[in-house]
């Protein structure tokens, strides 16, 4: 059984841990994924960086399903802060992977749509 | 015994603001709006000048201590329940209030300079050992982040990489672990 520092600790450790991977995200991107406006991901091609963007995504949204800020008992006003800003960001995120994964998909070499029938 | 107090505290201000009124004449009894000398006293000063301001006006009576508060209360005893206050405050598991955040967004349409100032001002913030103050400093960042001018909070952590890896020794567990990173670093 933890204690209550532990397991805030614990919580700030992802949480900090997610927020400089946003600053990675950035830093690699120069985009903004939770607040880009336009859908990016749909329209680029693999030779624009499409594949590498959505890695840089699929990091950021790795580090933001990490930190379960709700997971403690005592709930306080402000772990249920931070989970709201972190759903919001999850929101957006979810978007723009998905957003990905159909352009990979349309992208995709039409041998695996046999694959994809024989998975029927 | 109140009142007369009361009446002491305010002695200053309420004998500049009365004397000119009595000075000009009937003119005031109607709906004149007052002049804007008249509104200087009731400006409001920081409460740090405040104090100063009235700590040196006070006079030498033991019973003249309630700072016009409107109540008896001895000096000590004021400044401890104050204290007290604060502490309370301090360790309240309270996510960061709208009024003073509002201020920190606007900071950060000052551009570079002012998220630099915001950010100086969250380092402490972040090496506190109260798991509440990182957290509070934590929220203010993700804040900043989406709220705030677009592009320049990220712009500058992506550009001051250190600044967010520092909260790794706020839990009690890390504690002990501190001299094999230390020894992992060296």
């Amino acid at each position: 059984m933890q204690s209550a520092a532990q397991t805030q600790g614990r919580n700030i450790r992802h949480y900090s841990n997610y927020l400089s991977e946003r600053a990675r995200a950035y830093r690699e991107t120069k985009i903004d994924w939770v607040r880009a406006k336009e859908p990016r991901l749909e329209k680029l091609s693999v030779d624009k960086g499409l594949l590498r963007e959505t890695e840089v995504v699929q990091h950021q949204l790795n580090a933001l399903l990490k930190c379960d800020v709700m997971e403690a008992e005592p709930e306080n006003e402000i772990t249920i802060t931070v989970f709201r800003l972190l759903v919001l960001d999850l929101l957006a995120l979810f978007q723009a992977l998905n957003q990905a994964l159909i352009n990979i998909l349309g992208k995709a070499p039409p041998s695996s749509s046999i694959r994809s029938a024989q998975a029927n | 015994m109140a009142c007369e107090i009361i009446s002491v505290q305010c002695l200053p201000t309420t004998s500049s603001r009365s004397a000119i009124p009595r000075a000009r004449g009937p003119q005031f009894a109607s709906n004149h709006p007052p002049s804007p000398d008249l509104c200087l006293p009731t400006t409001r000063q920081p409460w740090r000048a405040r104090l100063r301001s009235r700590s040196r006006a006070r006079p030498k009576s033991r019973y003249a201590t309630a700072f016009s508060l409107g109540t008896n209360v001895d000096t000590s005893t004021y400044w401890l329940r104050r204290a007290a206050d604060r502490r309370h405050h301090r360790h309240q598991a309270a996510p960061p209030k709208t009024k003073y955040i509002e201020h920190i967004l606007v900071a950060t349409h000052a551009g570079e300079a002012g998220v630099g100032e915001v950010f100086r001002a969250l380092q402490y913030r972040l090496r506190d050992s109260t798991w509440t103050i990182v957290f509070k400093s934590l929220i203010t960042i993700h804040l900043m982040m989406r709220e705030g001018s677009p592009d320049v909070t990220l712009a500058y952590l992506a550009k001051h990489k250190n600044i967010l890896a520092v909260s790794v020794f706020s839990d009690g567990q890390s504690w002990a672990r501190l001299p094999q990173l230390q020894v992992a670093l060296y």
